[in-house]
Parts: structure tokens; C-alpha cells; sequence
């Protein structure tokens, strides 16, 4: 009897596979179909400040646009609040109550004090775990890494005073040194950590020149430098770690776990085929694992991660592929002192 | 230690609803302006939980008029609740019934009013005392308060002895000018009111509420015998109110450092003439006294804060003996009186008195007149006549009865150290709003005083806005517009020619004109009257071209951020860099990070304030001959044109005397003034493509303003159209020969671009271009109106759409917003039966932009002279008033039916024919105008006197078609009952609701039109209850035509609607889907018809026909229009509209219930629509 089950934030999960953060979630048919399709956890789609800012501002942009035109009309409608997180938190209680699987919220706040403050509604909805988001583009060139990584972990001890169910962090892979910077949040008490975020890139239309926004789902390969991440983080960290990016079919599951991941979020591959393919996923791992006479997950788990490997230089130099892909020649002409 | 004092920017009506908020359990509220701010905070502060003093959340019920809202607060009272509401006008005369009441049974409600002129020869929003001084009799306590400090120091004062007395107090301050200023003042809190609460009091008022625990029996019927005692036994409770409230106001003294009595004295305690007032008048008089006094001049005011009990203990209290004169100033008239209310209680105070100074009366202020110190110096000035005159008026020229005391030159009495600068700016650039975030910044962040008041004209599109803002290192009193400014700003350059803008600036003072120019044509272009000025009284000239810098910014046409810099930047009012600062941080705080860009945006915008250029004004602008400002016209006009409406449209309206309007006593005005107006305020107008044109004229159809309509021209009137004019052969064998054009107004057009929408053609035939690209079709229209007109008359334009549009409209180029979804329904009924129509219309948008004098957008007929009648009387009496003038009507006409059968025999031959054929078809619309036409001529030629008799009654022939047009506040709510009996009597009217769910004239309440789950005020958490089907109500009596439309959904359907209802002998009702600004369309206003399209393929709103003909002839009366809807759009539809999106934006979980409610509403409607449809009226064995 194969075991699909693995243990992610302290969350019993019957298989690695997460539904990451996406629209998927909006409707909670869907939802349901995500978990009947075998889904483990789903990540509710992120409750952005940013957006709520936005949307703050075309509302309050809707509701004044006729204002001071006549004496009798001098506003058209209530001086109304944006109810902030309000509407995020109702479709993440009705989630809630709608699954049976633990649900994790996605957040990605912009202020500090936003930040624990939004966490802990989100704890209040009733989810299983939360992640964190760090995504966010710099464009103060007077900002430097440090400062940048610093406001992150203070976030991290921030969100950990105030909620009591694990918090992972997803982050981005643009840092200045990612196993530093992990380490780091490591020790400030991240439960987890989901590698990578996938960035927002408009492209753009040459022939009507101007930006569009194409959608921006993974492709198979892409997920190699999360597999990397999760073979030189497995064993270093307390830590789980949450791999994404590019699995699109079951042995790219496979690869993450050997290299040390606990769990895997697919987003990607349920776009491009449909829900009910994340049966096929877990079939295939289920079968891949039979005939490697494997019964559970953790009789592989990392079992090619930095750590356990022979070549410690597969891990390093990541960008001389050349070098990397023949290494072994290399030590074979240069034995190791 | 002394708690530090709070101040806050408000206006009144946000400091008496503050108030009132606190003292409250329960408000029962109706909208009416200006007081229905008041209630929509109440409502507001309710849904966002805010607690008044006994730590919950005011009960807010909306009823359906302000008789329902006076009998709510009746019966909450009654229950033992302290209950509140406010209204003003109209609305509280219809709560006089229930004010007696309330007095009667001793209750202590409390109602805030901001004082409105009542309706009389014209509506007036604006402010008088004459709504106040109707309720003299009811028993309730008057209280005044002059100012917005006032009303947050009074208003508490009135619900405090309320409670202690028993009686019931009207807190009142003047409408717009006291309502709707905006001033920094100090903010009471709810610890400094909680201990005033006389807590026995309280509980004595609760032990005797109405309570099956202790039963006791209210409101009996009493006789003769018992009734007169019965009410005196009640007279110590008003000797004792005066004493209550002295009481209070000692309290409310001592809390604010601000001195309150009944009546208070202001001035040389030594005065010898003294003015005796009330509301905010007296803060003006307080200047003038100061100003005087400057001057060594000894002079006084003696302020009522409580009018009733009028008492003279305290009145005596104050006046210094001294006093000689005094003349009493009445804010309202009394026709027929022997003198105003206030002046009349003054003197009656003298009478047994030994010592009795001359007693003078005077009028001011009728509909927020501006009352200025100039005025009050002409009081001042009388009284020191040696024969001074009595029963006089002030601040307008009264050559008629020759009341008025003369104009004086405006003086500067506001306090030392006070900026005052005047804003010129459109509606739709967001002056006001900049100038309001002005005021906020100095108030908020200096220790400055603030002061601001806005003035709007009556149009709901393109109109003019003035702001008038002071600030001062003391408090501001200058209750009045600012006269002479220290800053004037034209945000709009056409202004330049159309307003004199200039008038009062102070020597040295500031004019910033938003130039498009470069400084020679700037200066090149200013008129001689602008020169002059500038050189003769050493004006400081600046320009910017904001209007390019906000279209290079991307601000389209909000110049107003950078008008606001441009005047902190010149003005120095606080130091640029603070007001750049406090700028930018508000900017930052509205737009968050995201809003990076827009943040930038404005922060330019903040920053291109500064690019502002000083042009030295030549000296010898000075030597310029300039005629006084006056409007220029190139074409005769009629002389009302010039005379009235002219200098209305002008803004000098004020200096207009009394004797302009001799022969209109009655409030007359003629029809089709719009026509002259000429407003040129859209800046894109559509231009038409004759070779992609399908000859459809939906654009004509659906133009809100009658500003695009299509033309048959000869061959003769072609040739001699103007050059450049281009025509299609007209498609359709009636047309044979003839020309077509489609032609535009470019100066009626407002630029809405529903006609481009509209526009079925495959490649559209009408696109919007720039105005100034346009000129020569005004020439071309000019000629298309007047010269070649219509020629309706060879087709019948009932017919088909098409044709509808051949006629000419009679009502044309109204105030109306840019896409308005009412008027094109308005029109089209003109189009129809115009010549024939009379029009009784409710108050409300139709009223506003149907008759808002000088504008009067009913017209005749070019050819025959004859047009719609239309007359509004009131809101709630609508239908009444409509089905009077029916009645009368009928009356009439019976009346020529009775003579000509009595005298039949006697009268000639052919005269016997024509009467007889006159009578058979006398309900007959077309019939009965032809029998007309040959009766007429017949008649002339009569020599039987009989024939004289009914040639007098001529006007009456005709059948006539009787419109009662009106919107859902009006129909649904407080005109429901008058509505209902009015179809019930059978009598044949049309009545025409203009159905906008929502009280869009007063901005946006609920009203039970409003469906659920709909976002307005009153409704801040969503509408809870279901729409009211009107439509079906109606249907109930069996014998009323009715019918749903939206023109948007079904244009054939609509006039197919229209037709049958005014041809039905009966009563018809036609409920018309009305898109409108208040719905927040997210396509905006172009998107009017296809947003109706979508209402009825969503299954949001329905299409169908009752007709009760059908039942005689054995068929189903009922006939369902529109096809089954998608209901997969449904939540599309309410996603397409702010006022439901909002919802979900601010109240998120019951969006969620009330919109998945509103699709079930949805459907439950429309299935009972299908099962009324499929019911079987062959007749039963």
C-alpha cells in the first residue's frame, strides 16, 4: 500500500500535493472539485493590501465622480468605509466551511503594522496555516539589501507574536544570498518556506505598442531552481519546505521530494489541463513509487539534497552548467585531496 | 484641569446631526434639502456602529414623507423612546398635524430644521423663516441658532430641556447659509453632555410611556365641555421653558466660555437703536455693529435664541433701557399681515409698557437672500432718519410697492486680518471639492479659522460652481458670500465673457485666471470691463494654463488640484511649503502606495500650482471706456430673453427689481427659454457621417437634450442651407424627393455621447470631435430649427420610431445631467402629443430640470404656437394636483357639451353638424381635434349667442392630454396614496414615473423604488427589503392601463407603451427604467441604453403591457414583453453598477445575502409576470 502522507507546518497532509494561491479558489464549487480530486491543502488566493489600496481608491473615485455639481446633490451616495479585508476574510470563512482539507491564507501586505494586523484576521477566519508573501518589487535605488531583508524578518517576529498557527514564507528568489536570507527567517521563527514566487511580468505588444499582460503559467524545466533551493535547504533549516514552479506532472513532484521538499504547490498544471488532473499527478507519483518499491514518502525524502549526496558540487555553481553537468569528470581527473 | 479644547471643520447640519446623534435613540427621517444631510449622517454614524449617549446605535427608520417620519417619531415617543428627526420646508409643514400632537401629550421630541422658504409663487431650496414661523402654533418650543458654533452649543441645549420640560423643541438654523457652511469650530463630546441629563426628568418620561404594563388611554376624543380646560391645565408647562432653558444655556456657558440667554444683547450697552433678529443674520448685524462702533457709533443687537415661549422676561433681561429704536428684522413674509411674526411679537411686548421705543419692522433675506453688512448699515441708518421707515425690505430694489431701503456700497466688515477669496469654477473640475480639502488643511492643521460656503447654479449639467472661503486668526462670522475679496480665482476661461467676476475684488487684490492663452492673447482677449478694473484698482493679474497642464498630467479636466496650489502658491494665506507638505499628505494618505502613479500625478499637479506667471497690467487700462458688464447678444431675442433671463444666467439676478417681474405676480414664466440660452458646455460634441448614416434617427431618439435630431429639406431649402451642408436622399416612399440630415446643436449638446452609442449603423455614422471643431453647424442648426423646421405633419408620427423623431420636440435643451436616462422618455412624449398636453410634475429632477426658472425647456411648436402647459405644484400632491387639472378640464369641456346640446336646435345647420360631430368625438384625441378645427371657424360665423359663450371656452376644444409626470420618491413613497386614489377614480390621466430607484434630486436616498441590496443614503448597508411592484398594485384595480418600460431594452415597446396609454380612457400608469447618475454606471453615462438593454436581458428589470381593453375583447389584458432573461447575467448587471459593487466593496457579507436575494427577488418577480401572462380570459361556460 502506497503512502501518500507527509506532514507540512505541523499539518498532517495526505499527500504533498498543495493547490497554490490563485483564482481557482473564487468559487467554491471549484474548491470542492480541488479537494475531491485529491488536492491535500488548498492556499486560498492572496488577500493583497495593495489591491484593497487600489480598489479603496477606484471606489472612492466611483462614489464622489458627480459630487459638488448641485446645490441639492452635493454627494450621491453615503460616505461609505472600504471594509478592507472584510470581503477577503467572509470568501476565506465560506472556504473554510466549505472544506474538509486544511486551508492556508496567502498574505502580501505592504505596511508594517498592515501586516500582523491582517495576519491575525486571517487566523480569526479559521485557516489551518498562513503564508506569508513577500513579494514586492523595489524600485528605491537608495534601499539596500540588508534594509530590505531586515523590515522581512522583523515582519516574520511580528506575524509570530501575534497568531498561533504556523506561517510559512513564500519568497522570491532574488536574493542577494537566498540561504543566507532563509537561514535568517529560519531562526525567526518561519514555519516554512514556499519557493518561488512566480513574478509579475507584463510583456509587451510590439505591435501596438504599449504592455499586455499575458498569462504567466510555468512550463515544464521551470522547475529547477526551486529543485535546487529545496536540495541545499533540506536538513539546514527547521523549516519545511514548500516546493512550486513548474510541476506539472507527478515525477516533477518526485524530483522535489528527493531533493527535500515536504511539499509541492501546483497551480499551473490545473490551469492547463483541468481540476480533476491532480489525480493524475498523485496516480503518477503512486506509480513511480511502486516501481521503485517505495512505500512512503519519507523512505525518499531528500535523499538527493545537498546533504545526502555524494557530488556536494551539484549544488554549487549552479550557473556553470557546463561544469556542473560534467563534475564528475572533473574530480575524476582531479581526486580530491 | 481644563480639558483642551477640540475643534473640528463642519458644517451645521453636520454639528446639529452630531448632536442630535447623541441625544437619540430613534430619528425617523425623510430627505428633504437642505436638511437631509442631518439625517444622513444619523444613518451613517447607525451602520458604522457609532454610539450616542447611552452607548448604542440611534434607531434610523426612513419613512414615506415627512407626515410618516412626524407620525414615527409620535409613536416612538409615545413608547417611551427619545426620538428625533429633521426636515425643513415643505416637509415640516406636514408635520404640523403631528406637532400639535406631540405639544399636546407633552412628549420631548426634538426636531432640527434647517429653515427653507416654502413653495409659493415658485419652489426656493433656499433659506427663510417662513417654514419655521408656520409651526408658531403647535405648542413647540422655538430655538434658534445663528451660526455653526451656535448650533453645536444650542442643539444640545434643545434636547436637554426638552426632557426637563416636557415639551417638544424645533432647533432651527437657516437653510444652505447656516446648514451648508462650513466653518472650524469648537466640537462638544459626549462626557461634557452625558451629566446635563436630567436623569428624573428621564425617567419620568419613561414611566409614562404608553405600556400594556400600566395601560392608561391616550388621545381621546373630548367636547365642548372639557376640551378648552383640558388644554389649559397644560400652561404651566410653558412658564416654566424659558426658566429651563436659561438654565441650560448658563450650563452650555460655562462648557464653552460662549455667553447663551433666551435673548442676548450685542453691542453699545448705552444704544439707543438696537435691531431685534434671529439665525445668522445676527452674526452679520454683530459686524456692522463692530464696524460702527469703530466709527464712535452706538449701536446694538438683541438676538433670539427662543422665539417660543416668546418671553419677555428675558428679553427685558437684556435690553439696555437706553434704547429709543428698534427695528425688527423678519427673514420670511406674512402676506396680509399687519406686520412679519417676529416684529409683531416684539411690539406686542411693548404694549403695556410705560417706556416704548418706536417699533420698526423690516424685511430681509427671502430664500437665503445674501443679506450683507451693507444692508444691516441701511437699517442702521434708517433708524437714525428722523422719519425712518417702517415695514420696509432690504437687499433688493422694490420699485412696485416702494418698500426698499436704498442699496448702499458693500463694506468690508469682516474681522481685521481675514483673507477672503472667491473660486469661479464648472461643476465637473472639482473646484468645490479642492476648495473644501483647503479649508481642511488650514482649518486641521493651523491655528486659523476657516470659513466656506458654496454656491451652485440649477443646472444639473455643465453649471457653474462659486466657492466662498475665509480665514482669520479669529473666529469668522460673515454669514454672507464674499462681496469683496482679497483673491479671485476663474478656473474656466470662458467665464471671462460670461460673468463679471471681478466685482468687490479689493484694491491690491489677486486675480489667477486659468489662461489657455499665452500672456499677449491673454491679454488680448480679456474684455475692456476686466482691463479697466485691473488697472483702475492695482490688481495683482496672474495665469496659469491649468487646463493644459491637467491634460498633460492626465487629468483630463480636473484643473482643480492645480488651481488649489496656484492659490496657496500666490495667495500666502499659510507659507506655500506648508500648504505644499499638507497637500502632498493627504494626497499620499487617500492614494496609499499603489496609487504610486495617481499619487505622482497629483503630486505634479501640486507642484505645477507654482508655474504661475504675473502679468504687469498696463497703465493704460485704465483710460479704457468700459460699459458695466452686461450679456451681449448679436440676434434679437425676445425681451424676457434679455430683460429676466439674461442677468439671471449672469449672476446678477440680485440687482434685478421687483417691477421686472410685474405681470408675472403669479410666478409665470414663459416656455421655451432654454432655447436661448445657448450654454456651449459639452467639449466633444457628435458629428455626423452621412455616408454611414441608415436614416434609423435613434440618435435624435435617444438624446437626452434634443440637441441631435434628424431634418427633411426640399430641394429649395437645401439650396439654401448654409454652405457645406450635406444631405442623403430620405430613405421611405412618404419621403419621396426629399432630403435627410442628421444635425447637432453644438451649443445645447452636452457631450454625453449617448447618440454615438446608440448608433446602430455597421460603421458608426456619428462620432464625438472636439467643440471648437464645430462652429459652423451652429449656423447650420440655426437654420435647420428655424427656417426648414419639421414636417411632421405628413406622416403620423405614432406610427414607428423613425417617424416619432420627425416631430419637434417640446422639450428641449433642459438643465438636465449629460445622459440623463429620464428626459429621452420626457421627450418623446412631447413629440407625441405635445401641442395638445398639460403637464402637472412633481418636485424632484423633472421639476428641477423641467422649471428652474429662467430655464424653461417646454416649448411650443414652431408652426402652430401651441405646447405643453406644465405647472409643478408640490412633491407629495402630484397626482392630486394632475387629476385637478383633469377634472377642471372635464369640467369645461362638459360644459361646452351642455350648451351646444341645449341650444342645438337654435343654432344653424352646418353649426348643428359640426357641434354634433364635435360632441361624438369630444374624447377622441385626433377626432376631437379635427371636429375642433371645423367647429371653431363655424362658430365665428354663428350669430346665435351660444356661439360667443363657447368661443370663449375655446382653449378648451381640444381634447387635451393630461401627463403627470414624476420620479419613484414621488410615485412609490409620498405621493403613493394620492397616486393610488387617482387611478382608482377611473379619470382619464397619464401618469409617467420616471423611475430612477432611488430620490436622485436630493442626492441618492432610498426610497421603496430602491431594490434590495441597492447602496444609498439611508441605506448605507444596502437596501433590505424588496423592491414595491408598483406596476402590479395598479393592476389589482383591473381598470388602469399599465406598463413597463426602458427604452434602452425595446424602443418599439415603448412608444407602443406610450401610445396606448394616452390613447386608453382611462387611467394609465407607465413605469419608465431611468439610468442615472446616482447608479454609478461603470461605463458611464454614454452607456444609459445598453445599460437598460442589459436590465431587461438579465431578468433585473421587465417589460410588459396591461391593458384593460384586451379584457372586453376577451383576451388576457396582461402581456408580457420582454423574453425570458439570462439569468447568468443577473449578478452581471449588478456588477456593472456602483451603487451595488459598493456594497461589496464596504458590507461585504451582506452583499453577499442581498444580492443572491435580489436574483430570487428577480426571478419571483418575473415568474409572477409569466403566470399573470399565460392566464385564460375566454369567457367560462
Amino acid at each position: 500500500m502506497i503512502n501518500l502522507k507527509t506532514k507540512y507546518l505541523g499539518l498532517e497532509l495526505k499527500n504533498p500535493i498543495i493547490v497554490g494561491a490563485s483564482n481557482l479558489v473564487t468559487d467554491l464549487r471549484t474548491l470542492k472539485r480541488l479537494e475531491e480530486a485529491g488536492a491535500a491543502a488548498i492556499v486560498y488566493k492572496s488577500l493583497f493590501e495593495e489591491q484593497i489600496q487600489l480598489e479603496t481608491l477606484e471606489m472612492d473615485e466611483q462614489l464622489n465622480e458627480y459630487n459638488d455639481r448641485h446645490a441639492e446633490m452635493t454627494s450621491l451616495f453615503p460616505s461609505m468605509e472600504h471594509a478592507g479585508p472584510k470581503e477577503h476574510l467572509m470568501h476565506l470563512r465560506e472556504a473554510k466551511k466549505a472544506l474538509n482539507i486544511p486551508l492556508i491564507a496567502s498574505l502580501n501586505a505592504v505596511y508594517d503594522v498592515t501586516w500582523p494586523d491582517y495576519a491575525k484576521q486571517l487566523e480569526e477566519a479559521g485557516v489551518d496555516a498562513l503564508e506569508i508573501n513577500f513579494f514586492s518589487i523595489v524600485d528605491d535605488p537608495n534601499k539596500s539589501a540588508d534594509a530590505i531583508l531586515a523590515e522581512q524578518i522583523n515582519t516574520i517576529h511580528d506575524i509570530k507574536k501575534v497568531v498561533k498557527i504556523p506561517v510559512s514564507v513564500k519568497l522570491s528568489p532574488f536574493y542577494t544570498n537566498v540561504i543566507g536570507a532563509v537561514t535568517r527567517m529560519d531562526n525567526a521563527g518561519a514555519d516554512g518556506f514556499v519557493m518561488f514566487n512566480r513574478l509579475f511580468e507584463p510583456s509587451i505588444d510590439v505591435d501596438h505598442e504599449k504592455h499586455h499582460f499575458p498569462w504567466n503559467l510555468s512550463n515544464e524545466g521551470d522547475n529547477r531552481l526551486a529543485l535546487r533551493y529545496a536540495g541545499m535547504l533540506h536538513g539546514n533549516i527547521k523549516a519545511d519546505i514548500c516546493s512550486n514552479t513548474g510541476i506539472l506532472r507527478g515525477t516533477d513532484a518526485i524530483q522535489m521530494i528527493l531533493a527535500g521538499a515536504n511539499t509541492v504547490q501546483v497551480v499551473s498544471a490545473l490551469y492547463k489541463n483541468k481540476i480533476e488532473y491532480l489525480g493524475t499527478i498523485l496516480h503518477e507519483m503512486e506509480d513511480w513509487m511502486k516501481s521503485k518499491n517505495y512505500k512512503s514518502l519519507d523512505e525518499f525524502r531528500g535523499k538527493l539534497s545537498r546533504k545526502n549526496v555524494t557530488d556536494p558540487y551539484a549544488y554549487k555553481r549552479a550557473q556553470y552548467v557546463d561544469i556542473l553537468w560534467h563534475s564528475e569528470r572533473i574530480f575524476n581527473r582531479y581526486p580530491k585531496v | 484641569m481644563a480639558e483642551t479644547k477640540k475643534f473640528i471643520t463642519v458644517d451645521g447640519n453636520m454639528a446639529a446631526a452630531h448632536i442630535a446623534y447623541m441625544f437619540s435613540e430613534v430619528a425617523a427621517i425623510y430627505p428633504i434639502t437642505p436638511s437631509s444631510n442631518m439625517a444622513e449622517y444619523a444613518d451613517e454614524w447607525a451602520a458604522y456602529g457609532r454610539k450616542n449617549l447611552f452607548g448604542e446605535e440611534v434607531q434610523v427608520v426612513e419613512m414615506q414623507s415627512e407626515a410618516g417620519a412626524a407620525g414615527a417619531v409620535h409613536g416612538a415617543l409615545q413608547s417611551g423612546a427619545l426620538t428625533t428627526t429633521f426636515t425643513a420646508s415643505q416637509g415640516l409643514l406636514l408635520m404640523i398635524p403631528n406637532m400639535y400632537k406631540i405639544a399636546g401629550e407633552l412628549l420631548p421630541g426634538v426636531f432640527h430644521v434647517s429653515a427653507r422658504s416654502v413653495a409659493a409663487h415658485a419652489l426656493s431650496i433656499f433659506g427663510d423663516h417662513s417654514d419655521v414661523y408656520s409651526t408658531r402654533g403647535t405648542g413647540f418650543a422655538l430655538l434658534a441658532s445663528g451660526s455653526v458654533q451656535q448650533i453645536m452649543d444650542i442643539a444640545g441645549v434643545a434636547h436637554l430641556a426638552a426632557i426637563r420640560s416636557r415639551i417638544p423643541f424645533l432647533h432651527f438654523f437657516d437653510g444652505f447659509r447656516s446648514s451648508h457652511e462650513i466653518q472650524k469650530i469648537e466640537v462638544l463630546s459626549d462626557d461634557q453632555m452625558r451629566g446635563l441629563i436630567d436623569q428624573d426628568a428621564l425617567k419620568k418620561f419613561r414611566d409614562q410611556a404608553l405600556n400594556p404594563e400600566h395601560p392608561v388611554t391616550r388621545g381621546t376624543a373630548q367636547n365642548p365641555d372639557v376640551f378648552f380646560q383640558a388644554k389649559e391645565v397644560a400652561q404651566p408647562f410653558y412658564d416654566k421653558v424659558a426658566d429651563i432653558v436659561e438654565e441650560y444655556m448658563v450650563e452650555m456657558s460655562k462648557l464653552t466660555g460662549r455667553e447663551y440667554h433666551p435673548f442676548t444683547y450685542y453691542g453699545a450697552p448705552d444704544a439707543e437703536n438696537i435691531i431685534v433678529a434671529m439665525g445668522s443674520i445676527t452674526e452679520t448685524i454683530q459686524e456692522t455693529i463692530d464696524y460702527l462702533a469703530a466709527q464712535g457709533k452706538k449701536t446694538g443687537l438683541l438676538t433670539c435664541h427662543l422665539y417660543r415661549p416668546f418671553s419677555s422676561k428675558y428679553f427685558f433681561n437684556v435690553m439696555p433701557k437706553s434704547v429709543k429704536r428698534v427695528t425688527v428684522l423678519d427673514r420670511a413674509k406674512e402676506p396680509g399681515a399687519s406686520g412679519d411674526p417676529l416684529y409683531l411679537d416684539v411690539r406686542d411686548m411693548f404694549y403695556d409698557n410705560e417706556a416704548r421705543p418706536m417699533i420698526l419692522a423690516g424685511r430681509y433675506g427671502l430664500s437665503s437672500k445674501d443679506t450683507t453688512p451693507a444692508q444691516i448699515l441701511a437699517v442702521f441708518n434708517n433708524m437714525a432718519d428722523e422719519k425712518p421707515r417702517t415695514h420696509f425690505t432690504v437687499g433688493i430694489v422694490d420699485d412696485v410697492n416702494h418698500s426698499s431701503l436704498p442699496l448702499l456700497p458693500e463694506i468690508n466688515a469682516v474681522a481685521k486680518g481675514t483673507y477672503e477669496a472667491k473660486f469661479y469654477g464648472l461643476g465637473s473640475d472639482g473646484t468645490v471639492g479642492a476648495n473644501k480639502n483647503s479649508i481642511k488643511i488650514i482649518g486641521d492643521t493651523t491655528e486659523k479659522y476657516v470659513q466656506a460656503y458654496f454656491a451652485y447654479d440649477s443646472k444639473k449639467s455643465g453649471g457653474i460652481t462659486t466657492s466662498h472661503l475665509r480665514f482669520g486668526d479669529s473666529p469668522i462670522r460673515s454669514p454672507y458670500l464674499v462681496g469683496t475679496p482679497d483673491f479671485v480665482a476663474c478656473h474656466v476661461p470662458s467665464y471671462l465673457e460670461k460673468y463679471d467676476m471681478l466685482r468687490g475684488l479689493k484694491k491690491g487684490g489677486v486675480f489667477l485666471l486659468n489662461s489657455i492663452w499665452e500672456v499677449e492673447e491673454t491679454k488680448e482677449r480679456l474684455p475692456n470691463h476686466i482691463k479697466k478694473y485691473l488697472a483702475d484698482n492695482d490688481i495683482k493679474f496672474y495665469i496659469l494654463n491649468a487646463t493644459a497642464i491637467a491634460r498633460e498630467l492626465g487629468l483630463g479636466n480636473r484643473t482643480n488640484t492645480i488651481m488649489q496650489a496656484a492659490f496657496f502658491r500666490i495667495s500666502n494665506v499659510i507659507p506655500y511649503e506648508k500648504a505644499v507638505y499638507e497637500m502632498k499628505k493627504a494626497n499620499v494618505k487617500s492614494f496609499g502606495r499603489k496609487g504610486e502613479e495617481i499619487v505622482k500625478m497629483n503630486n505634479l499637479a501640486i507642484d505645477r500650482g507654482a508655474d504661475v506667471t504675473q502679468i504687469e497690467v498696463p497703465k493704460e487700462w485704465s483710460k479704457l471706456k468700459a460699459e458695466p458688464f452686461k450679456v451681449v447678444r448679436k440676434e434679437a431675442v425676445p425681451e424676457f430673453i434679455t430683460k429676466i433671463v439674461d442677468p439671471i444666467n449672469a449672476m446678477i439676478g440680485d440687482d434685478l427689481p421687483v417691477s421686472a417681474f410685474l405681470g408675472r405676480e403669479d410666478g409665470t414664466f414663459p416656455s421655451g427659454t432654454s432655447a436661448y440660452e445657448k450654454r456651449g458646455i459639452a467639449s466633444t460634441v457628435p458629428l455626423w457621417d452621412a455616408n454611414n448614416c441608415i436614416q434609423c434617427n435613434q440618435c435624435s431618439l435617444v438624446c437626452p437634450h434634443a440637441a441631435i435630431r434628424p431634418f427633411l429639406l426640399n430641394d429649395e431649402e437645401l439650396a439654401k442651407a448654409p454652405a457645406g451642408t450635406k444631405a442623403l436622399p430620405a430613405i421611405g416612399k412618404e419621403f419621396k424627393g426629399l432630403h435627410y440630415l442628421i444635425q447637432v446643436s453644438t451649443l445645447d449638446c452636452t457631450g454625453c455621447e449617448d447618440c454615438v452609442v446608440e448608433c446602430p449603423a455597421k460603421t458608426k455614422a456619428l462620432a464625438m470631435v472636439p467643440t471648437e471643431t464645430q462652429e459652423a453647424e451652429i449656423e447650420r442648426w440655426n437654420y435647420m430649427a428655424k427656417e426648414v423646421g419639421n414636417k411632421d405633419k405628413m406622416i403620423d408620427v405614432k406610427k414607428t420610431v423613425k417617424n416619432s423623431q420627425f416631430a419637434q420636440p417640446l422639450f428641449e435643451f433642459s438643465g438636465a445631467c449629460a445622459g440623463c436616462g429620464e428626459t429621452p422618455y420626457v421627450k418623446l412624449v412631447t413629440q407625441l402629443f405635445g401641442e395638445r398636453m398639460i403637464v402637472s410634475n412633481a418636485t424632484g429632477c423633472s421639476s428641477i430640470y423641467g422649471g428652474s426658472a429662467p430655464s424653461t425647456p417646454y416649448t411650443t411648436n414652431r408652426e402652430s404656437g401651441k405646447g405643453v402647459a406644465w405647472a409643478n405644484s408640490l412633491f407629495e400632491d402630484n397626482a392630486e394636483y394632475g387629476f385637478g387639472l383633469a377634472t377642471g378640464v372635464n369640467k369645461l369641456r362638459s360644459r361646452i357639451a351642455r350648451k351646444l346640446n341645449e341650444h342645438m336646435a337654435e343654432l344653424e345647420t352646418n353649426v348643428q353638424e359640426l357641434a354634433k360631430s364635435w360632441i361624438d368625438s369630444m374624447h377622441d384625441a385626433a377626432a376631437s381635434e379635427a371636429a375642433s378645427n371645423a367647429l371653431l371657424p363655424a362658430l365665428e360665423a354663428s350669430k346665435h349667442p351660444v356661439a360667443k359663450e363657447i368661443i370663449d371656452l375655446k382653449q378648451y376644444l381640444i381634447k387635451k392630454s393630461m401627463w403627470i409626470f414624476g420620479g419613484d420618491g414621488w410615485a412609490y413613497d409620498i405621493g403613493f396614496g394620492g397616486l393610488d386614489h387617482v387611478i382608482a377614480s377611473g379619470e382619464d390621466v397619464n401618469i409617467l414615473v420616471l423611475d430612477t430607484e432611488v430620490y436622485s434630486n436630493t442626492g441618492g436616498q432610498s426610497s421603496k423604488s430602491t431594490p434590495v441590496g441597492a447602496v444609498a443614503k439611508f441605506a448605507t448597508a444596502g437596501k433590505r427589503t424588496r423592491k414595491k411592484d408598483l406596476g402590479s398594485m395598479a393592476m389589482s384595480y383591473g381598470y388602469v392601463y399599465v406598463a413597463q418600460i426602458a427604452m434602452g431594452a425595446s424602443q418599439s415597446q415603448t412608444l407602443k407603451a406610450i401610445r396606448e396609454a394616452e390613447a386608453y380612457k382611462g387611467p394609465s400608469l407607465i413605469i419608465a427604467y431611468s439610468p442615472c447618475i446616482n447608479h454609478g454606471l461603470r461605463g458611464g453615462m454614454s452607456q444609459t441604453q445598453n445599460e437598460q438593454g442589459l436590465s431587461v436581458e438579465s431578468g433585473y428589470w421587465h417589460l410588459y403591457r396591461f391593458n384593460p381593453d384586451l379584457a372586453k375583447e376577451n383576451k388576457n389584458p396582461f402581456q408580457l414583453d420582454s423574453k425570458e432573461p439570462d439569468w447568468s447575467k443577473f449578478q452581471m448587471f449588478l456588477n456593472n453598477e456602483v451603487r451595488y459593487t459598493s456594497l461589496k466593496k464596504t458590507f461585504p457579507e451582506a452583499a453577499s445575502e442581498l444580492f443572491h436575494v435580489a436574483e430570487e427577488n428577480a426571478k419571483w418577480r418575473y415568474m409572477s409576470y409569466v403566470r399573470m401572462s399565460q392566464m385564460d380570459y375566454t369567457p367560462k361556460e
